[in-house]
């Protein structure tokens, strides 16, 4: 009896797991590749606010999509309509990312809905920046990591939406397991980075 | 159930193989027989001395040696700085490139070192080198703004976006940044640059990428 007990608890303890590989294998999550060079402005996003570039608890789990997935729209809605919009200069030595500025570009929004999302207890490890091809050129997106898949809050768009639903070529991302440690995105069907030469 | 204490067992010994990059001391390459320890650390007393050896025009060789120590002794970077103060622009550009080629072959087994230099490179402020830096390692430069996307996706964030003037800044090792909104954690902020000091109504937005 002692045994099935303890079987059970390491059976529905890996059940996360087994979803997360189930949902993997269908796609939904962002395939991470090999470790790549991080943003040069990330860098010094890190240097300026190094509590926003701390690991999560090796512990802390994907949330699950009932409980996050509100929480995602209302950042999301809230911050695309806190910060105008407004084009800055993307020099190294001009550009700066600040959180919850009056004013801002893509990269704004996107750590300042990350900011807000860690304080309100997702793990680092669930809330990527990622930076893509928009049709306009380089973008930064967060991308939140729920249980069942990848999903995008974006400054372009007011709704959150599944990764797959984006028109957007993937090029880098924060890896899961270390926040300054950046990663590229493999290829995904035919919205790769790696094809974009061939097109 | 025996099986189970050898399993933590070696789980436990097994090398973690994000621990083993997260040392910014830890050398993307063997040391070759000119990048010695002792060599390092003379750079470290002097940085510019390496320029003492590298007659002007010569700037490959110091793209090089940049690149070498970099790669094989991760602790010179803290003597970017120095050296780069003491650099022409040539010479900046030339250490910029070496950075960038050693940042590129370190981050991907020791990605801690790559953004270490990365790091180094920020501090100099010294936008030859930084420029120089970028062009190797093909950094993407990200500033979308609603109203930017000529496929027309939906406008979030309040419309088409204005231009913000950009003044230059310098690095600050104590000023503090306020926040508009949420509150940021308190961190020290080593770059004041970018400040929007204005914005104009009628600007248009355009992509700049």
């Amino acid at each position: 009896m002692k045994r099935l007990v303890v079987a059970l608890l390491v059976l529905s303890s890996s059940l996360p797991c087994l979803a997360a590989e189930q949902a993997t294998s269908k796609g939904v999550f962002l395939k991470e590749s090999q470790n790549v060079l991080a943003p040069l402005q990330f860098v010094k996003f890190c240097m300026n606010y190094s509590r926003e570039c701390e690991q999560s608890s090796p512990e802390a789990q994907l949330p699950a999509r009932d409980v996050a997935f509100a929480m995602l729209e209302e950042v999301n809605a809230s911050v695309n309509q806190a910060i105008s919009p407004v084009t800055k200069s993307t020099e190294p030595l001009l550009a700066r990312w600040t959180i919850s500025p009056s004013s801002g570009d893509c990269n704004d929004y996107a750590i300042t809905k990350r900011h807000l999302l860690l304080a309100k207890g997702l793990p680092a490890s669930a809330l990527r920046l990622a930076v893509v091809y928009a049709p306009a050129g380089g973008h930064l997106v967060l991308i939140a990591r729920l249980q069942d898949g990848d999903y995008v809050l974006d400054n372009l768009t007011s709704d959150v939406r599944d990764w797959r639903g984006s028109s957007y070529q993937w090029v880098s991302m924060e890896s899961g397991e270390n926040p300054r440690v950046w990663v590229s995105i493999a290829k995904q069907d035919h919205r790769d980075f790696a094809e974009l030469g061939s097109k | 159930m025996r099986m189970i204490p050898g399993l933590v067992i070696a789980l436990l010994l097994a090398p973690s193989t994000s621990d083993a990059a997260t040392a910014v001391d830890v050398a993307c390459a063997p040391a070759a027989a000119g990048v010695t320890a002792e060599k390092a650390t003379q750079f470290l007393d002097n940085p510019a001395g390496l320029l003492a050896g590298i007659a002007e025009g010569e700037e490959g060789r110091l793209s090089a040696a940049v690149r070498d120590f970099a790669t094989m002794r991760p602790e010179t970077v803290e003597g970017i700085g120095s050296l780069s103060s003491a650099s022409s622009p040539a010479q900046n550009r030339a250490i910029g490139a070496g950075l960038g080629t050693a940042a590129s072959t370190c981050v991907l087994s020791h990605p801690a070192t790559a953004m270490a230099i990365q790091e180094a490179v920020l501090k100099t402020e010294n936008n030859d080198l930084i420029q120089s830096f970028v062009s190797i390692t093909g950094d993407v430069p990200t500033t979308a703004v609603p109203g930017s996307d000529p496929n027309g996706e939906s406008i979030a964030g309040g419309g088409r976006a204005t231009t913000a003037p950009q003044a230059a800044g310098s690095v600050s090792s104590s000023t503090s940044t306020t926040f508009t909104g949420a509150s940021a954690p308190s961190t020290t902020t080593f770059f004041s640059a970018a400040s929007v000091t204005s914005i104009n109504p009628l600007a248009q937005t355009s992509p700049t990428n």
